[in-house]
């Protein structure tokens, strides 16, 4: 019958469609392989799964968003805000710049829960200007970034730091991002499993719970959604709270790697974020989008950063690849989609 | 530019100014400017693909008369259309296709309405409506006084819904249908007036409330308001129903949702390759069908139907009244918006008419007649 065939070559079409961003990882190791065999190392891996691991929290955040077709400029500035709570409040006593100077030891857990708590109403906001005073996300989240970006300026301002870097954090916070199970060459780094956990969760969040498919609804059509009787502004605050959540902890883990944290950081990485989203898959219209496919998003902009830098490509040349790679991806998703509306 | 434009609209027939903005015009009026458009690049041939699916009888007269010009100037036309009456009226020719094929051209002279359903359908329809076996019982709802806050929008509408009842509701676009049904679902305002569902009072702020309290809808722009293009069927079909398959604190159990929505996209006979198939890759009349199974997993009592077989083949239109008048002997009750006289005739036991936004009478199905469907429909 002819239907039959038509759907035939859609599913091949959207079989090599599904797995292009997997062959582009692919031939990407492939090739810097080639070009210095030395690159397929334990060592290589591990510094690129690191280097991955805050950038999926923080992309995971970013595809809750724009699955439910809106998009999150807050996100680096968030991490920056909560990388400097989490900081502050987690120094040395005898060090001797301390933020907060006769601050308490506290429990390890008490500024992470605060930090990603403040990730959290960051995000609420983001949610409530967009689902209750319908701005749009882009210029919702536009005033979320600049606005947060100031606060973070003021308490980073504060006396007696007036604006010094913080540093001297404590052992048993920069252990989270520094240290691993296990030792030598096959440890796995706390952070990895960290950011595996978290995408496992977001995982079941998209496929197994109400909110997930709630979410995919909202993207898809939100006025289909509102009709089939799913309260669209609730679920729109729950998921960018969740979203600002995971840019928390993300901060969190940022200062715990770099053993410090300024107001300057997470500046931009919303941008890394929604471009990893966008190659790995997830439809800036809305509606699509998979974790797996964030996942191999962020490795592709890892492997392209360490790999060129690797094999001594300039950096400049992989600014100008990874744009390519960007609007390459949108292209053929939007023509993969072309006949949706 | 503006006096060209004024120029073609006379030539047309078109009363608009150049200078109005498009986006607050009624569709029939952009359609005609959409014509204009087609006339000012001296277009040979013309697709017109359902043209008269908004238009009220005397948009359409209008249209049939540009198109007539049209003839005579020597553009060809290619009209598109599900509506028999229409395509006898206007068509020379008449080409009739099914599931993607050519069945065959005929002079239109030589067709009635019958034989191009026949032919359509692929086999002889002795009845376009099924039989009705349903027997209205108690009433379910009733609406007393509902008004809008829009002052042009519907006023004063007083209606009784019984238990097994199709109540179609008649009228020219612009009656304010839709907008009456959609503040029944929650999606509208009401600034006075009341709505009582088995004689207790309720209050409907949202479309959570009235799924609640058992309602359903179809709306009219099935693919504005309706399917979710890009997930897949059976997603589709339970969306309006996760409440249903909570498991745990906060898991869905997922194989059973799934196995629920594919048995009822099954039962209501939907034609696709899989329930995994995008619902855009499906035809009109089947993504209806998957959104009629949406709304029957939440096993509503009332269900409430905009333009249901709008944009849908004859064959699927007989299936989805089949299932219409099922529901109904199930003891569902329906209220039914049409537009097409035969579809309000042969499905409602009862039809109520409104004319700018006032309801203008109430007719038993028997007795009704489309001349005074019409009547009411046009009283002011």
């Amino acid at each position: 019958m002819l239907d039959v065939k038509k759907f035939d070559s859609k599913r091949i079409q959207g079989f090599t469609s599904q797995y292009a961003i997997y062959i582009v990882l692919v031939l990407l190791v492939i090739g810097i392989t080639i070009y210095n065999p030395a690159f397929l190392s334990v060592n290589s891996l591990r510094d690129i799964l690191i280097q991955s691991s805050t950038r999926a929290i923080i992309a995971l955040g970013v595809a809750f968003i724009l699955i439910t077709a809106g998009t999150d400029l807050s996100a680096g500035r968030i991490v920056g805000l909560t990388a400097v709570i989490s900081a502050s409040m987690l120094q040395n006593e005898n060090y001797a710049a301390r933020f907060f100077p006769d601050l308490p030891h506290m429990k390890l857990f008490i500024p992470i829960i605060l930090a990603i708590l403040v990730g959290m109403i960051c995000g609420l906001v983001n949610g409530f200007v967009v689902s209750k005073l319908n701005v749009p996300p882009f210029i919702a989240t536009l005033g979320t970034m600049v606005a947060v970006y100031g606060v973070n300026s003021l308490y980073f301002d504060m006396e007696p730091n007036n604006s010094q870097p913080i540093g001297g954090l404590r052992n048993d916070f920069t252990d989270i991002g520094s240290g691993s199970i296990g030792s030598g060459q096959f440890s796995i780094p706390y952070i990895v499993l960290i950011a595996i956990f978290v995408a496992f969760i977001v995982w079941v969040v998209f496929n197994k719970t109400k909110l997930g498919k709630n979410m995919y609804a909202i993207g898809g059509n939100i006025q289909a959604a509102r009709v089939s009787g799913i309260n669209v502004a609730k679920y729109l605050i729950y998921i960018y709270a969740i979203a600002g959540a995971l840019y928390g902890l993300a901060g969190v883990l940022e200062a715990s790697r770099t053993g410090g944290a300024t107001n300057n950081y997470g500046n931009m990485y919303e941008l890394d974020a929604i471009a990893a989203c966008v190659v790995g898959g997830v439809s800036t219209t809305g509606g699509i989008g998979t974790v797996p496919g964030v996942m191999v998003g962020v490795l592709i902009f890892t492997i392209i950063n360490y790999g060129l830098t690797f094999i001594g490509i300039s950096p400049y040349w992989q600014l100008i690849i990874k744009g390519l790679i960007i609007v390459a991806a949108v292209a053929f998703d939007m023509r993969k989609y072309a006949n949706k509306k | 530019m503006y006096k060209d434009t004024e120029e073609l609209f006379r030539e047309l027939d078109i009363d608009l100014k150049p200078n109005t903005i498009v986006g607050k015009l009624s569709v029939s009026k952009i359609q005609s400017i959409e014509i204009a458009k087609a006339v000012s690049f001296h277009s040979r041939v013309i697709v017109m693909d359902e043209p008269t699916s908004s238009l009220t009888k005397v948009e359409v007269e209008h249209l049939f008369r540009i198109i007539r010009d049209l003839k005579k100037r020597g553009v060809a036309i290619i009209y598109i259309s599900h509506k028999m009456e229409e395509i006898l009226q206007i068509s020379d020719e008449v080409t009739i296709m099914r599931d993607g094929l050519k069945i065959g051209t005929w002079p239109a002279s030589e067709l009635t309405t019958d034989t191009m359903i026949s032919k359509m359908v692929g086999r002889d329809l002795t009845h376009r409506f099924p039989v009705k076996e349903n027997v209205p019982g108690d009433v379910i709802l009733k609406v007393s006084e509902l008004t809008s806050p829009i002052s042009k929008s519907f006023k004063d509408i007083s209606f009784e819904l019984r238990k097994g009842e199709i109540l179609g509701i008649g009228g020219l676009v612009g009656a304010q249908r839709t907008e009456l049904i959609e503040a029944l679902f929650g999606l509208r305002d009401i600034s006075s007036g009341s709505i009582a569902l088995n004689g207790k009072k309720v209050k409907i702020k949202s479309a959570e409330d009235a799924k609640k309290l058992g309602m359903a809808l179809l709306t009219e722009e099935r693919r504005v308001t309706g399917i979710f293009s890009v997930l897949a069927v059976h997603e589709n079909a339970s969306i309006a129903n996760l409440g249903r398959y909570r498991k745990g604190f906060f898991l869905l159990d997922g194989k059973r949702k799934k196995r629920e929505a594919d048995i009822m996209v099954d039962k209501l006979r939907t034609k696709t390759p899989s329930t995994k198939t995008l619902i855009m890759n499906l035809s009109g009349g089947n993504q209806q069908k998957v959104l009629l199974a949406r709304w029957l997993l939440t096993e509503p009592d009332i269900l409430l139907l905009d333009e249901p077989t709008r944009g849908i083949d004859v064959g699927a239109k007989f299936e989805i009244y089949t299932i219409i008048k099922d529901l109904a002997k199930q003891g569902k009750s329906i209220i039914m918006i049409s537009s097409e006289m035969p579809e309000l005739l042969g499905m409602s036991d009862r039809i109520m008419v409104m004319s700018e936004g006032r309801l203008t009478g109430i007719l038993e199905g028997d007795a009704a007649t489309e001349e005074e469907i019409m009547r009411l429909a046009a009283q002011h």
